[in-house]
């Protein structure tokens, strides 16, 4: 039987703890033929009576998901395949949804949680997050010319706000745990060392119902700033609510010209879950994830992606016996761009470098 | 086994003021006046010429500028021969540490034969300084030569510059104070709020008995203190003499309201005092019939990265004095650990006793265990007498002499973790 990925652990007070570790890679993503043994544990899960809860965590050290495999979605070749296993996904999600109904399930993340990875997360019960740095959560997708198709631009307008939901699926930008306090995108944030523990708690007392997730959408307590209650009451009414869509797209379109299809189809997904409801959202999900999956733009993004990936591990000689060697002094001569460049670069990597002096009168210092 | 070449150093006196809670009895006290409270009845005491002495090495962590140099001031001071020579040392915790063992390389060298050590802390009487662009812009103005030059200086001034700094308990390099350090220690190496308290509650109760039952009468003076002298000042006033466990259980975390185990309770109080110590070369005790309270055997200091766990330099010192002195845990009678915190104190335990961290840290091998309990702070420990940061060395080490000769035991050890992710260890023996 090949190596499972997902765990489950009863280790008392009726809290199931189910952690993720892909066997064999460094970190987890997420990919189609796990959806089944997920299921199966989470079905094992529903009907054990010892488990009134679950956490849900992962099992690499520094790492929760890091998104869909992107080598997956690459090797699809039809819209209709993608936007079914988008699908698949939504399924997976909304089960897991489903059973934190009854059984609540708290994610314990620290690392990265990006993409599906934070989709997961959104699916659950209640999130906690490591104050570590390595610590970060947003929905890159449009970086690579997709949109989050489990869900994500369903769920979370729905947990932090329209606005501030639109900034990171639009941007692809992920933001630190602090940060995801402050935007009600976790629930509470913890250092590293204990954060099990205090997962399986809350996971207790969700069960108990000494515990209720405090979700006023947008924590107005702690975003006292003015332009966020000015756009949630923009939200609070359709009219207001088209105006917010409607600058968001022109905002858009300055940006892209038009080249980047990605962003307004996220955007035309999060408006049609918005006024249509659920339902109709992640059907709108995932046909624009189909769709872009297989377009030209994305392909190449994930192209892009890939090379930069390689380039870091690159060492520029075919043979691959040549290892890089480990460098912890440098010495330069000339300081002009790329002397300086090389200078600022090799601090931030704290290796000591002698500052180039400059020499002719083009010549400047080194930072 | 190799000893330390040159000279033995004999301990032969010491003497403490009582530790008090910073703010209370010592209050208007600097640590200049503790020092020179503590040094001037200790000569006194142990009846030692002062023409003998030839070199007091002192110090004091939060360092004033008026006095730079705290052991030629406390020399004058304490009314000794203006002769002696002095220099002051800092190691933060294990600063009267440093003293003695300044001194003892000294007198192995035969550079001195007798020496008074020791430290001293005024925590009620912190420098206040201005910010950065007010210091500066004083400087600029005393250069100034008119009126207008002079003002000219202070133009740069925000108000918020004005605000006055007081020194902070925080490295310097990580801007995280000790306690923010002590509880992530605690939560790394998963010490639990109970076993902090508990060794809290153990520190006191110990204290409050050695107070009790006479163990403290010959290591600590009564201070009348100045400027009045009307109040005496007879013992520490951090030790609760009725510490109940329960009590501990009810107080807040402080240093992380949320999630924290650390307490007021279970850590050290800022608190004022002095100790001091009096060396000299073996030979010398002996040529003037005195007699030792026991021998500096050896002595080794450690350092680790601040940002990981700052207090656990005591892991790596207390392995590294035992290999120097050749000896094992078990052939130590008596362990004097500083406790700046119960979750230090149980996080250097929990290292001494693992052989996972002996792996990862010192290279492999056996790791050099645990003490037994009982042998640990027997008359309890810094979160019970207190910390005076310059002084706690100097009391750790003459707290462990007196154990020995009250009990007739032959070894100690005393341990100390210091600011900067320091951490020092000696080893004391009685013949
Ligand atoms: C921990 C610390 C912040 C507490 O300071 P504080 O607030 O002045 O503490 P207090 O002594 O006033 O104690 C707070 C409360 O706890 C109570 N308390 C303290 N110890 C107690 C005990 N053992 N049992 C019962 N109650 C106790 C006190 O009575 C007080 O209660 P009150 O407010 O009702 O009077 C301070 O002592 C500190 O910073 N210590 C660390 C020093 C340090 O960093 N040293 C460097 C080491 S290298």
């Amino acid at each position: 039987m090949a190596a499972k990925t997902f765990r489950l652990e009863t280790p008392g007070e009726g809290v199931g703890v189910v952690s993720m570790d892909v066997p064999g890679e460094p970190v987890n993503t997420l990919r189609a033929d796990f959806a089944g043994e997920l299921e199966e544990l989470l079905r094992r899960a529903a009907e054990d009576p010892a488990i009134t809860s679950l956490v849900l965590t992962s099992g690499k050290a520094d790492g929760f998901i890091a998104g869909a495999d992107v080598q997956m979605l690459q090797r699809i070749t039809t819209r209709e395949e993608a936007t079914e296993l988008a699908r698949g996904g939504q399924q997976a999600m909304s089960r897991l949804e489903e059973l934190g109904k009854r059984k609540p399930i708290v994610a314990a993340i620290h690392g990265a949680a990006l993409g599906g990875g934070l989709e997961v997360a959104l699916a659950c019960t209640y999130r906690i997050a490591t104050d570590d740095r390595r610590t970060q959560l947003g929905q890159p997708e449009v970086q690579l010319g997709l949109i989050p198709g489990a869900g994500g631009t369903q769920r979370l307008p729905r947990l932090i706000g329209i606005a501030e939901a639109l900034d990171l699926i639009l941007t692809g930008k992920s933001v630190r745990a602090s940060k995801a306090r402050r935007l009600g995108l976790v629930d509470e944030v913890v250092p590293r060392p204990i954060l099990l523990q205090v997962a399986r708690r809350r996971a207790a007392e969700l069960a108990s119902g000494a515990l209720r997730p405090d979700r006023s959408r947008v924590h107005l307590r702690q975003i006292a700033d003015r332009e966020v209650l000015q756009a949630v009451a923009l939200e609070e009414n359709p009219i207001g609510r088209r105006i917010l869509f409607q600058q968001a797209r022109k905002a858009l379109l300055k940006k892209t010209r038009g080249h980047y299809p990605a962003p307004e189809k996220a955007l035309e997904a999060v408006r049609i879950g918005i006024e249509d409801g659920i339902e109709a959202g992640l059907r709108a999900e995932a046909e624009r994830f189909g769709e872009l999956v297989v377009s030209d733009v994305s392909r190449n993004l994930v192209q892009i992606f890939f090379a930069t990936t390689a380039l870091k591990k690159d060492t520029g000689v075919d043979d691959p016996s040549v290892k890089p060697a480990r460098v912890s002094k440098v010495g330069m001569v000339g300081a002009g761009l790329m002397g300086a460049g090389i200078a600022a670069e090799s601090a931030r990597r704290s290796w000591r470098s002698s500052p180039p002096r400059p020499t002719g009168r083009d010549s400047r210092p080194a930072t | 086994m190799a000893t330390r070449p040159g000279r033995r150093a004999a301990i032969v006196a010491g003497l403490r003021t009582p530790f008090v809670k910073s703010g209370t009895s010592f209050r208007g006290l600097t640590a200049l006046d503790l020092g020179r409270i503590a040094v001037s009845e200790l000569v006194q005491r142990c009846e030692l010429p002062p023409k003998e002495i030839e070199q007091i090495v002192f110090g004091v962590v939060i360092p004033i500028v008026q006095w730079p140099n705290i052991a030629r001031e406390v020399g004058l001071a304490a009314g000794l021969p203006k002769t002696i020579e002095a220099h002051s040392v800092a190691r933060a915790c294990a600063t009267s540490l440093q003293a003695l063992t300044t001194a003892a390389d000294a007198i192995a060298l035969g550079e001195v034969d007798v020496a008074i050590v020791g430290g001293a802390e005024a925590m009620s009487d912190v420098p206040i300084t201005y910010s950065r662009p007010v210091a500066q812009a004083v400087v600029a103005a005393a250069k100034g030569k008119t009126l207008v030059e002079k003002l000219k200086a202070f133009r740069e001034i925000s108000p918020r510059d004005l605000l006055p700094v007081p020194p902070a308990i925080a490295e310097y390099s990580t801007g995280m104070s000790m306690g923010e350090s002590a509880e992530k220690m605690a939560k790394e190496n998963g010490i639990s709020r109970e076993a902090q308290d508990a060794w809290a509650h153990r520190s006191h109760t110990r204290a409050a008995r050695a107070w009790e039952d006479g163990t403290f009468r010959k290591e600590v003076m009564r201070v009348l203190v100045p400027p009045r002298f009307e109040e005496v000042v007879v013992e520490d006033n951090v030790v609760r003499k009725d510490s109940r466990l329960e009590a501990y259980a009810n107080l807040k975390p402080v240093f992380d309201k949320k999630y924290g185990s650390v307490t007021a309770g279970n850590s050290s109080p800022l608190t004022d005092g002095s100790a001091a110590l009096v060396v000299m070369a073996e030979e010398k005790a002996r040529a003037l019939g005195m007699k030792p309270l026991g021998f500096l055997k050896e002595y080794a200091y450690a350092a680790v990265d601040p940002a990981w766990q700052l207090l656990q330099a005591p892991a790596f010192a207390v392995p590294k004095v035992l290999r120097r002195a050749g000896m094992r845990v078990p052939d130590i009678d008596v362990f004097e650990i500083h406790e700046a915190f119960a979750a230090q104190v149980l996080s250097n335990l929990q290292a001494w006793g693992s052989k996972k961290f002996a792996e990862e840290h010192l290279g492999g091998g056996e790791p050099i265990g645990e003490p037994p309990e009982e042998k640990i702070n027997p008359s309890g420990g810094s979160v019970a007498l207190g910390h005076p940061f310059g002084a706690t060395g100097a009391r750790l080490v003459h707290q462990a002499l007196r154990q020995m000769s009250a009990r007739g035991l032959g070894t100690a050890l005393v341990s100390i973790c210091a600011a900067g992710g320091l951490g020092g260890a000696c080893i004391l023996t009685r013949e």
